[in-house]
């Protein structure tokens, strides 16, 4: 399979900040990616990078083999995201939102007419057809998102935390689509920091740490053998391979 | 020292850490902020100063009374105006809710947040000219001075109470469903005020009321305070001022603000505004069309737009009515008339990204250059005020003022026009050069920035209208007939400029804009 991501010696800074750090990996096509790492480490900086929502301070990103930047217009038609904040416009109607996404992405009317319905029905969003999406609650504002980011078939998606605040049913049917996405041959490439997850849905991860600097990627399950795994730390499963790479201990509190 | 003091006094210290923290990232901010800071102590000092010294030279000359009470009127007016309308002096560093956070009472909650919004530059200059007087009255030995000074207190905080009282009334006013427009009806009755009760027995009568009332007013009661007036009646007015202020304040902001929820379908269709947009704009009409919603669903621009017409008709029918010189007011009424089409969407197309908040971050993710989302804005604001000055144009040609030449009409929408694309730059150039993150469903006056904008505004419209006064008063205006296409065809130059430049100063700063209007910078 051939790689749709690469990202060569990839850094991000706002000012004095180092978001990330000369990033570097690769992920290949239909892959389940899991984008993994503690809070403010750089994950959704970089899937800001990777999806043209801020250009890099340095470094090379690659989709589809093609060079990767804010102004590539046509590789965004080939990608979904689901970005951080969600990005919805909050006078709009769940339907009007999503025509409009469709329609931008260069879907037919009469196309994106019929695939709104069908997502807004799946999703359990049909009944909250007159609310704007500034009524709508957290995680029924995710559905919305992940429905956008879906809509007009895109070969690569990024998805930055999809399953926060989203009831178990809804997450049930996202776990499916996805998986469902990925045995067509696309590529998934998404953020948690809930290692549960990652670990039953993704086949293969990286982590990064404090600054974006990456410590690890592999295949899922990580094997204990993994040269890049401490030798010394054996571990069962991705929580304690996080854990022993990043260093994270439980600290005692002895007035808790 | 109490509990409560100590936690007011941490939290000015937080302030204005606060506030350092957000300048020091930057030489640029740390300057500003800086000199920004010597530039509100200057003013106040100066205001300080003026205070003592037109309170002694009104002395010296008998005329103490009538001088105090004017001036003390001017800034307790402007000062509302200020802070009403353009939202100076109104920026809450802690809102209630966050202070919930800390074990602290209502009322603890209530009084820390004023005293600390009293920290703003603006009523610090107030403070110094209320002190101004109560400092002179007090050393020329008018009034003891812990009578002046109370007095000034008093002043000060009926001042600043009555500026939140309206502005927290206006915002409860524009969170229900007709709110907005009666808020702004209202305003236009103001401003127009002036011309509705231009004739003599109206001026005389509203004289007379003004009379009767005006002696009850806080900056009145506090002047004869400090010029030695006979009673107890001012000093107990005064405070009951205060007192009614703090009940009320208290009252509203105890209400919760009412949800509105925005009955969409009824606003505007969705297949029209699609169809629109595709008949005109072809490629990019889902990205016009959606620039479109965004204006028509606003509540705001709904006001603006219904309530120009009733403004639209009062000011052809006013000049229709006046005499065959009206033709030499056509310059006016035209300049009056396109910066009212630009007001009709300009007030959020000068920060036409921070009004759409989380997003614009989809924007920079859709596969559309930032040249196609900065000319789709454009091409809908423009469009709306355009569509605008054909109604009024078309008014103009029905109900027009003699002689209606074809050179007049070509002059008026040459004119109109002209200022419509010159406001429509700036507003073009504000969103991508100084955005802000704004909410302008739910809050009606409390950014600055937005108030420097009007400024800029008003400038931009008054500005003309000196140098017309001055140089073209006496000469038949269809002599320059050439002025106001002159003026199209330099604003037109400078429309294009705008939209072929700004798209580049958008791709540039699109870190930056995201920042500021996600309110992360």
């Amino acid at each position: 399979m051939p790689n749709v991501i690469e990202v060569i010696e990839l850094s991000k800074r706002y000012g004095n900040v180092t978001a990330i750090e000369s990033l570097t990996f690769s992920v290949r096509a239909g892959s389940l990616f899991g984008f993994l790492g503690s809070n403010g480490s750089g994950k959704s900086t970089t899937i800001a990078c990777l999806s043209g929502l801020t250009d890099p301070t340095s470094g090379i990103v690659r989709l589809f083999g093609k060079r990767f930047d804010s102004s590539s217009v046509e590789l965004k038609r080939r990608i979904g995201v689901m970005p951080e904040n969600l990005g919805l416009f909050d006078y709009l109607r769940a339907e009007e939102f999503l025509t409009f996404h469709g329609r931008m992405y260069g879907l037919g009317a009469a196309e994106t007419r019929r695939r709104v319905d069908e997502l807004l029905d799946a999703l359990d969003l049909a009944g909250e057809a007159d609310k704007p999406l500034g009524k709508f609650s957290s995680g029924m504002r995710k559905r919305v998102a992940f429905a956008a980011a879906i809509l007009h078939g895109p070969e690569l998606l990024f998805l930055d935390e999809p399953f926060e605040s989203v009831d178990p049913a809804g997450v049930a049917l996202m776990k499916s689509w996805l998986r469902r996405f990925t045995a067509l041959g696309r590529t998934v490439f998404l953020t948690t920091h809930v290692l549960d997850t990652a670990e039953k849905l993704c086949d293969h991860a990286a982590i990064i740490h404090k600054g974006g600097r990456l410590i690890w990627q592999g295949a899922i399950p990580p094997s204990t053998d993994d040269e890049r795994g401490p030798a010394d730390k054996p571990f069962t499963s991705l929580e304690g391979l996080f854990l022993s790479l990043t260093g994270e201990r439980y600290a005692s509190l002895d007035w808790l | 020292m109490s509990r409560g003091v100590a936690l007011f006094l941490r939290l000015v210290a937080l302030r204005y850490r606060l506030q350092w923290a957000h300048v020091r990232r930057s030489i640029a901010r740390t300057v500003g902020y800086v000199a920004f800071q010597i530039v509100v102590a200057v003013i106040a000092l100066w205001a300080l100063a003026a205070g003592i010294s037109a309170f002694a030279t009104a002395a010296e000359y008998d005329v103490v009374r009538p001088v105090v009470r004017f001036v003390l009127f001017a800034v307790f007016v402007s000062t509302i105006g200020g802070s009403v309308l353009l939202g100076f002096g109104m920026h809450q560093t802690f809102s209630d809710r966050a202070l919930r956070a800390y074990p602290i009472s209502a009322l603890q909650r209530f009084w820390m947040r004023h005293c600390i919004g009293l920290m703003e530059p603006l009523w610090l200059v107030s403070i110094a000219a209320y002190g101004g007087f109560a400092l002179a009255a007090w050393l020329l030995d008018v009034v003891p001075g812990p009578l002046a000074l109370a007095s000034a207190a008093l002043l000060l905080l009926a001042n600043y109470l009555l500026a939140h009282v309206l502005v927290v009334s206006a915002d409860r006013l524009a969170a229900t469903p007709f709110g907005s427009f009666v808020l702004l009806l209202s305003l236009q009755l103001v401003i127009l005020a002036p011309i509705l009760i231009s004739t003599p027995e109206a001026t005389a009568r509203w004289s007379a009321i003004w009379a009767a009332v005006a002696p009850f007013t806080p900056p009145a009661l506090t002047a004869d305070i400090l010029t030695g007036a006979d009673g107890n009646a001012p000093p107990l007015v005064l405070g009951l001022w205060c007192l009614a202020a703090i009940v009320l304040l208290a009252v509203l902001e105890h209400r919760a603000a009412a949800q509105r929820s925005p009955r969409l379908r009824a606003v505007c269709s969705t297949s029209l505004v699609d169809h629109a947009a595709a008949a005109v704009w072809g490629g990019s009409a889902p990205l016009v069309a959606q620039a479109m919603r965004f204006y028509l669903r606003n509540t705001r621009v709904r006001v603006n737009m219904v309530l120009f017409l009733p403004l639209l008709a009062y000011v052809v029918g006013r000049f229709h009515h006046s005499d065959a010189s009206g033709s030499l007011t056509a310059f006016e009424v035209a300049y009056f008339l396109g910066g009212c089409l630009g007001l009709v969407t300009l007030p959020l197309a000068m920060n036409v990204f921070g009004f759409d908040g989380a997003g614009f971050r989809r924007y920079l993710l859709l596969p559309c250059s930032g040249a196609d989302v900065v000319r789709s804005f454009a091409a809908a604001t423009t469009s709306i005020g355009a569509a605008y000055l054909g109604l009024a144009w078309l008014l103009w040609l029905v109900a027009a003022p003699t002689p209606s030449t074809p050179t007049m009409l070509v002059m008026l929408l040459s004119q109109s026009m002209a200022l419509l694309l010159v406001l429509h730059s700036v507003g073009i150039w504000a969103s991508v050069l100084i955005p802000y993150r704004g909410d302008y469903e739910r809050r009606w006056s409390r950014d600055p920035r937005r108030g420097l904008a009007l400024l800029v505004v008003a400038v931009l419209v008054g500005l003309p209208l000196i140098v017309r006064g001055t140089w073209l008063d006496e000469a038949p205006l269809v002599e320059y007939w050439y002025v106001p296409i002159g003026a199209l065809a330099a604003a037109l130059c400078v429309y294009s400029w705008t939209l072929k430049r700004a798209p580049t100063v958008f791709d540039r700063r699109r870190d930056s804009i995201l920042l500021q209007v996600e309110a992360r910078a």
